[in-house]
């Protein structure tokens, strides 16, 4: 039920809105598009100058690479399958140790190479996970 | 007051989603003015409401994509402009609307409040936003939403993140409280 304040605050005084406001905000959106577009970009470049380095390093170690990546037998993969079918936590959490241990049986370069290929596959996995998200949700 | 449909406002966000710069620009331009009476009446300094503004529409374009389509656009920015300005004030004038007086049982009706004094309309509305002015920032929030942005019970319930009822009950107070203020400032003025 109305009374006579409604009235009158439907009434107050106001300041105008300021001049140029709306090209101000207008303006300062476009800065931000810019800004954010520059950015991934950046982050792009920068993945894919750790994927080639990571690449690079990979090349000059090709001929080592034979027998320092972990070849299981099939009774090896049967056993660790089995391990984990029946401690899933367990295996999970040895993972990472025999990861660390593996790198460390390896040379240095090897080493960064792998990790810098790891890193920018995560990250471009992560960024393109992030797109396809963005588009199903302007389609919904 | 004619306002932007919300099929329209809907159209300019989903040519907005998919990269049109000039859609999203199109939507500041249209919903701007009533989103500064908003935030003017709460912040009751232009440069402060534009920045308020300016952060609004910043993270109101980042987060473009998580706005239901369908979904009236102008609660949901009002929404993003209230939380802009709680973080902004959270030290020099926290916006809360947790604790906004006693249990709704307890508010008195609004047919309480008598006729208006006999002033003139003028002064009458001058002293009336003066008392805007000086409420704490939840009331003048629930007051701006409710007359400056011209929003149903329904909106403003959608931009306050609370019941309908609720912000019935707010509104009340907020006025009541208002009607307080000025009996006292007259009191004070008769001496």
């Amino acid at each position: 039920m109305q009374d006579w304040m409604d009235e009158l605050l439907a009434d107050l005084p106001a300041e105008p809105m300021p001049q140029g406001l709306i090209l101000r905000l207008q303006a300062r959106l476009r800065r931000a598009r810019r800004r954010e577009l520059w950015v991934r970009r950046a982050g792009r470049l920068a993945l894919a100058w750790a994927a080639g380095l990571g690449a690079v390093g990979l090349w000059s170690n090709l001929e080592n690479l034979a027998g320092i990546l972990p070849v299981p037998t099939l009774a090896a993969a049967l056993d660790w399958l089995l391990q984990a079918l029946a401690s899933p936590l367990d295996v999970l959490m040895a993972m990472p140790a025999s990861l660390v241990a593996w790198a460390g049986s390896q040379g240095t370069a090897l080493t960064l190479a792998f990790a810098l290929l790891a890193v920018s596959a995560f990250f471009g996995l992560a960024s393109l996970l992030e797109d396809q998200t963005e588009q199903s949700e302007v389609v919904t | 007051m004619m306002r932007a449909g919300a099929s329209e406002d809907d159209a300019l966000l989903a040519r907005a989603r998919r990269g049109d710069e000039a859609a999203f620009e199109e939507l500041v331009l249209r919903h701007t003015p009533r989103l500064f009476r908003l935030v003017g009446r709460m912040a009751g300094d232009d440069l402060e409401a534009e920045a308020v503004l300016q952060e609004a529409w910043l993270r109101a374009w980042q987060a473009m994509p998580r706005h239901q389509a369908g979904r009236p656009f102008f609660p949901w920015l009002a929404r993003i402009a209230l939380n802009v300005a709680r973080d902004r004030w959270r030290k020099r004038a926290p916006l809360d609307f947790s604790d906004l007086g006693p249990r709704v049982e307890e508010v008195p009706d609004a047919e309480g409040l008598g006729p208006e004094p006999e002033l003139e309309r003028r002064e009458a509305l001058d002293r009336l936003a003066r008392g805007v002015a000086e409420l704490r920032p939840a009331y003048r929030a629930v007051i701006a939403l409710r007359y400056e942005a011209e929003m149903s019970y329904a909106e403003m319930a959608e931009a306050l993140g609370l019941p309908v009822n609720t912000v019935r009950t707010h509104l009340r107070r907020a006025k009541i409280e208002l009607r307080r203020r000025l009996e006292e400032r007259d009191a004070g003025l008769d001496g």
